[in-house]
């Protein structure tokens, strides 16, 4: 199985085991992606420039207020939560669940997927 | 800085700016030197007369016509290569410090472009090779011009990358996605 198929692999188990869990992708810190599991119809290059500008800001907001190492960056809207995170060096992890997601265990799913790409990369 | 020596090479060879021209500005450099102090006087007199770049230079004037002094004898001393690149790029850089839009550098430049032929048409009055050392004049001016440019894009860019986080690739990547109205979010 190459990388590619893998990370996609790890992608797809983390919205299977995770329902709440609606889409998510492998963005590098350029704004590139990686790997995706996202409906066919969302502009994989505007989500991922988007994303990797947020969590961009968000090391840079955590250094300036004294927070030490950024965690995550979430965004709650009307329709549910957006959470990143840092996979590997130079690659973030963007999941997007729905409103009623709970998220100490959207927190700990995309942890752990976090952990799996890291291995990869 | 991002922006290569390598770069400069490229301009040159794009403009043709060759040996001959580098011999008509050493030419021309004793007549530039007389006219210098009208070519200063000049360009700062219109910098004065307009409020976005009279403010910067309020105070500072005498401090500035030496400089420019300098960057005049530079134009016309034949040296035009790493050290010559490297005091242009740092004009561009010092523009952005200042917030000196390059509009108004690109206007004060074609002061000293036009000013200066027509100086140079009056004292070399008949002289056959007068458009060809001209032409040599207006193009380090507009390399100049060029480097000065893209010295400033390049600070801005840099001066956001540092503050944001934002990685340099990641910048010029979201510049490249064409602008849409329609939010990411509601595809889903």
């Amino acid at each position: 199985m190459s990388r590619t198929e893998t990370l996609q692999r790890i992608l797809r188990s983390l919205q299977t085991e995770s329902p709440d869990i609606e889409a998510s992708a492998l963005i590098s810190d350029d704004g590139l992606m990686i790997a995706s599991a996202l409906p066919q119809h969302v502009e994989e290059t505007r989500v991922a420039g988007m994303s990797a500008t947020l969590l961009s800001l968000g090391n840079r907001a955590a250094t300036e207020l004294s927070l030490k190492t950024l965690q995550q960056v979430l965004i709650r809207g009307e329709d549910g939560y957006a959470v990143m995170v840092k996979a590997s060096e130079g690659t973030m992890l963007l999941c997007l669940t729905t409103k009623n997601a709970k998220l100490g265990l959207i927190f700990l799913d995309v942890g752990r997927a976090a952990d799996q790409i890291a291995d990869v990369l | 800085m991002t922006i290569a020596y390598s770069m400069f090479e490229r301009l040159k060879r794009l403009v043709s700016f060759d040996d001959s021209d580098v011999e008509n500005l050493r030419s021309l450099a004793p007549a530039i030197m007389e006219i210098g102090p009208s070519l200063t006087d000049a360009f700062y007199s219109a910098l004065a007369s307009e409020p976005a770049t009279a403010e910067v230079i309020d105070g500072r004037l005498e401090k500035l016509q030496k400089t420019h002094s300098q960057w005049l004898r530079e134009l016309i001393a034949g040296d035009y290569g790493e050290r010559y690149f490297t005091s242009r790029i740092r004009i561009g850089q010092v523009h952005v410090v200042h917030g000196i839009e390059p509009a108004f550098v690109e206007a004060v430049m074609s002061i000293i472009r036009t000013r200066a032929i027509k100086l140079l048409a009056e004292k070399f009055d008949g002289t056959a090779d007068l458009a060809e050392k001209a032409a040599s004049f207006i193009k380090i001016c507009d390399l100049d011009m060029l480097l000065i440019n893209m010295a400033y894009a390049d600070e801005r860019l840099e001066r956001l990358s540092s503050f944001t986080g934002m990685k340099r690739t990641l910048i010029e990547n979201i510049i490249r996605i064409p602008p849409d109205t329609e939010p990411a979010r509601q595809a889903f």
